[in-house]
């Protein structure tokens, strides 16, 4: 049987809709429509049926969601252990660049001002 | 859970049943219902252009993805998954390599009566390397059905048959079909003259057309059925890692062939260009320039796919300890 490396389950790039579905689904389970509006709702991408249900068979083919029985046409989908674990890593990776491209542009004032403006880094203080 | 509109059972459109045929049979199966219910959800009865262009391309590689060509795993750097996918690549570009082969060896018919014997040394070098990689595709294909034959009959008996049942009957279908025809040109061709044969007679270059369509649908549809076998048998490492390098072999075959013609085209257009111009041995003039194109088209679909394939198997290598 199988002996290759056990790497720890990565996900394609973290914007993709696979992420978007899994990050729904950690809150609880969700059908597709459900998935839509809350996916909409957090990161304002509006992803077709097509996409949608592209993402959810290649996520439940590969283990990382479950099918829940359903008994009407709108079957919801919750996320797996395996899901959990592919997510923490595509969040981890995510933070990681969002902390680095924000420290880096810190050190530049008129785009610093932009971000402070809009709330998306803190306030300077102490400056003499 | 949100609720979502009352539903109503309404049968799609035209346009969106089209487009639902592009879709494998076995994802209809699972997830069309839901699909078509979250479009009614999102957008009422009658869904935007926008919608129907977003499935036609979901489609399209959920179809991909089924026969191979697109893999379907969404985990990245799993060793295992990729060394299938790059296997299956390597069988879809010696497919290729089949079909471009096929109208070479046809077209190329008679080529020794257009050149004089020292004339002829290059493109018989030429003609040599291409008949060498399909040799050498040819035991790379015979290894790897001895490598998988148990593993695969044993996937078939634990309940794969239902997974591989329609591709079955297709190839099967289609192959008969193409025998069949085939058979039929032979026994038509003995009652024409060699100039009708090649090329003179509009009804025997179409059933030759017919014959390259069928052909061209039961290679695919093989290429399409070795692809789902090879993603659901399960074989040891070793044998996982020795199907890699014939996999990696089986592409070589299409760099090989690539080479090989480019040798005999080029030598063939400086020494025996009327050759290429059908008044000598080959009448058929008309097709030339289509059976060039389409064959160097094929050509370069199986380098590019033998590429992706190499590359695929290589990675999986490295990443496997």
């Amino acid at each position: 049987m199988s002996s290759s490396r056990q790497e720890s389950p990565k996900l394609e790039r973290p914007n993709q809709p696979s992420v978007l579905i899994l990050t729904s689904l950690a809150s609880g389970p969700k059908h597709g429509y459900a998935l839509t509006v809350d996916i909409e709702q957090f990161a304002k991408v509006k992803l077709g049926p097509g996409t949608m249900y592209g993402a959810i068979s290649r996520l439940e083919s590969g283990g990382f969601i479950e099918a829940l029985p359903s008994s009407d046409r709108r079957k919801p989908y919750r996320i797996t252990e395996s899901g959990r674990q592919a997510l923490v890593e595509a969040a981890g990776e995510m933070r990681s660049l969002a902390d680095t491209g924000i420290s880096r542009l810190a050190g530049s004032s008129r785009l610093s001002d932009s971000l402070r403006a809009r709330g998306k880094i803190a306030p300077v203080t102490g400056v003499a | 859970m949100m609720p979502g509109r009352p539903i109503e059972n309404r049968k799609p459109s035209l346009a969106v049943k089209i487009v639902l045929a592009i879709y494998p049979h076995e994802w209809r199966a699972r997830y069309q219902e839901e699909m078509l219910c979250l479009a009614q959800d999102v957008y009422g009865p009658t869904f935007p252009l926008s919608c129907v262009a977003g499935m036609a391309k979901d489609g399209l590689r959920q179809r991909l993805s089924s026969m191979g060509i697109l893999s379907e795993n969404p985990l990245i750097g799993d060793p295992r998954s990729q060394m299938v996918h790059g296997g299956v690549l390597s069988v879809w570009a010696f497919a290729l390599v089949v079909l471009a082969g096929s109208g070479f060896a046809k077209f190329i018919e008679h080529w020794n009566a257009s050149i004089s014997q020292t004339d002829s040394f290059l493109p018989r070098i030429g003609a040599g390397i291409v008949n060498a990689a399909a040799v050498a595709g040819a035991v790379m294909v015979a290894g790897g059905l001895a490598v998988l034959a148990r593993p695969a009959l044993r996937f078939v008996r634990e309940g794969g048959w239902a997974a591989i049942k329609r591709k079955f009957i297709t190839v099967t279908c289609l192959g008969a079909g193409t025998l069949a025809w085939l058979a039929f040109m032979v026994k038509t061709a003995h009652s024409l003259p060699a100039q009708a044969r090649n090329g003179g007679s509009v009804s025997y270059l179409e059933m030759g057309l017919l014959f390259v369509v069928l052909t061209t649908l039961s290679i695919f549809s093989l290429a399409s059925l070795v692809s789902t076998l090879a993603r659901g048998i399960e074989l040891s490492d070793a044998r996982s890692k020795a199907c890699g390098w014939m996999s990696v072999m089986l592409g070589g075959s299409a760099y090989l062939f690539a080479v090989g013609l480019a040798i005999w085209w080029s030598s063939m257009l400086v020494r025996a260009p009327w050759f290429f111009g059908g008044t000598r041995a080959q009448p058929s003039a008309a097709l030339a320039p289509q059976t060039l194109v389409g064959i160097a088209v094929l050509t370069l679909a199986a380098v590019l796919v033998a590429s992706k394939s190499t590359k695929r198997i290589l990675v999986s290598f490295m990443r496997w300890e």
